[in-house]
């Protein structure tokens, strides 16, 4: 069985599946959250103070969505719930069993489990920045979108989510509970709020902060070329261990 | 009712929900200690940034996902390889199930706090905070968070015991949490939205329920016993086949 068609069947699994509806609802969440927000501020407040920091209303938009919505401390979250519905039906009835008995590799099927997440993981990034072009349109931003901005603001958060996804695909392999990756997940949430301010050394090294770096335009003052050196690094570095755990892996 | 409580506490006993219960709200007392250290020296209360550190992150979202994994986690041993056959082949009553499930959730909810608010004060002795020990902001707060949080255990509850998928209430406990900070902003709108319910109730100096108080926290009892009525409802006829 080939990897195209492993992925047709992660797929087909998550056909009928909720899966879809948190792809659509938590963009739809956040783009509400932000349209009140330009509401309630973008004319007294958001755009003058935008006006006087030099940037323009897009870039503000970015940064109230980043860091004060703080989508990019979630986003390792959502990808943790999205790698918890990909390896639910494994979890739940042991279906690692009737998988592994047919002719596929280890390989193919945990990259396959990967590459769904990570498409999952880039939809949700993909929804969230259109929402946040809408959010502009609607609340009528002088300034025409910068598309420039917006690939980079995406293409980042892309990148840092290898590193995420390959944690999170290695933690449902390891863990036969698949709410614990969640957890851990959680606590690299708060972690990553604790490093954020006070030790941004660290921070660095820290792959669940990566996303948030991903999406820092300078107001906590981190290189966004950190979430795509640390993205890469840790992706292949997680996945070839996860992927040495697999084979390893007793199915009984 | 007192078997089935004490059948639950067994399930529990053994889990790594009493861990998660411990470490999870520690978290958010080192955040508070952390920020006090940073104010050191350039301001006098350090208790208040102890508490404002920490609370800040715990009700925002560290103690509302607490309660999403709590409570997901006791409806999932009965969802995994279905329990809930099993458990009513046996001489129980549903209604003493649900409430005890509800229960437990609810005694590990109050630990987490317990544990939270002695951290609170071990951070503060430990950056030098002064020796009266401000009660009624590092215990008495914490607590008003469970009552306000009432609205957030009841439907959290509910998915969690009527969806076998264990991403749909961590999809709903985590997707409502994310924006609860932003709408806590809107003085209009936060009263619609009870996610902003726990911030609203701890950081009262710089949200505060602006005299809404009333309705807050008559919107959270009616809306739990609502809730958990309707889940019970639920519960009673739910088809285990």
């Amino acid at each position: 069985m080939k990897l195209v068609q492993l992925i047709g069947t992660e797929l087909s699994k998550q056909k009928r599946s909720f899966l879809w509806l948190f792809l659509f609802i938590i963009p739809l969440g956040t783009t509400g959250a932000m349209l009140l927000d330009m509401v309630i501020r973008y004319d007294d407040y958001l755009f003058p103070n935008a006006q006087e920091n030099g940037i323009s209303s897009w870039e503000m938009l970015i940064n109230e969505n980043h860091g004060v919505l703080s989508w990019g401390l979630f986003l390792p979250v959502f990808v943790a719930v999205i790698s918890a519905f990909i390896h639910q039906n494994e979890s739940k009835v042991d279906n690692w069993k009737n998988l592994l008995s047919l002719p596929v590799t280890r390989g193919s099927v945990l990259l396959s489990k990967y590459l769904i997440i990570l498409v999952f993981g880039w939809l949700l990034v993909l929804f969230n920045a259109l929402g946040l072009i809408l959010v502009g349109k609607l609340t009528g931003f002088p300034e025409s979108v910068s598309f420039e901005l917006f690939g980079r603001y995406v293409l980042f958060q892309f990148i840092s989510l290898l590193a995420i996804a390959a944690i999170q695909n290695l933690l449902n392999v390891i863990m036969k509970n698949p709410i614990f990756p969640v957890v851990v997940a959680f606590v690299g949430m708060i972690v990553s709020g604790i490093l954020m301010y006070q030790h941004q050394q660290i921070g660095k090294f820290f792959p669940f902060l990566y996303p948030y770096i991903a999406g820092d335009l300078g107001k906590f003052g981190f290189n966004p070329d950190i979430a795509i050196s640390g993205g890469l690094i840790y992706g292949a570095i997680v996945f070839m261990v996860g992927l040495f755990v697999f084979n390893k892996k007793d199915i009984v | 009712m007192i078997k089935a409580l004490h059948i639950e506490f067994l399930k529990i006993k053994r889990s790594k929900l009493l861990i998660l219960a411990t470490f999870l709200p520690l978290f958010a007392a080192l955040q508070g200690g952390l920020f006090a250290v940073d104010m050191k020296g350039k301001e006098e209360d350090l208790w208040h940034f102890v508490y404002l550190g920490a609370m800040t992150q715990f009700s925002w979202f560290i103690f509302p996902l607490l309660i999403t994994i709590i409570l997901s986690i006791i409806a999932r041993i009965e969802h995994h390889h279905d329990g809930w056959k099993q458990l009513f082949s046996l001489p129980v009553e549903r209604e003493n199930v649900y409430f005890s499930k509800l229960l437990i959730g609810f005694a590990l909810i109050i630990y987490s706090v317990i544990v939270y608010t002695v951290g609170l004060i071990i951070a503060g002795i430990s950056v030098g905070a002064d020796s009266s020990i401000p009660y009624d902001m590092i215990v008495q707060r914490p607590f008003l968070v469970i009552v306000a949080s009432l609205p957030i255990i009841a439907i959290q509850f509910y998915v969690s015991m009527r969806f076998s998928h264990v991403g749909v209430p961590l999809m709903v406990g985590i997707g409502l949490a994310l924006p609860s900070m932003l709408i806590a902003n809107s003085a209009k709108y936060w009263i619609y939205y009870p996610w902003t319910y726990p911030i609203t109730s701890a950081l009262t100096d710089t949200f505060g329920p602006l005299g809404k108080a009333e309705i807050m926290y008559t919107v959270c009892g009616l809306s739990f016993v609502v809730i958990t009525a309707i889940g019970l409802i639920q519960f009673r006829t739910k088809d285990i086949i």
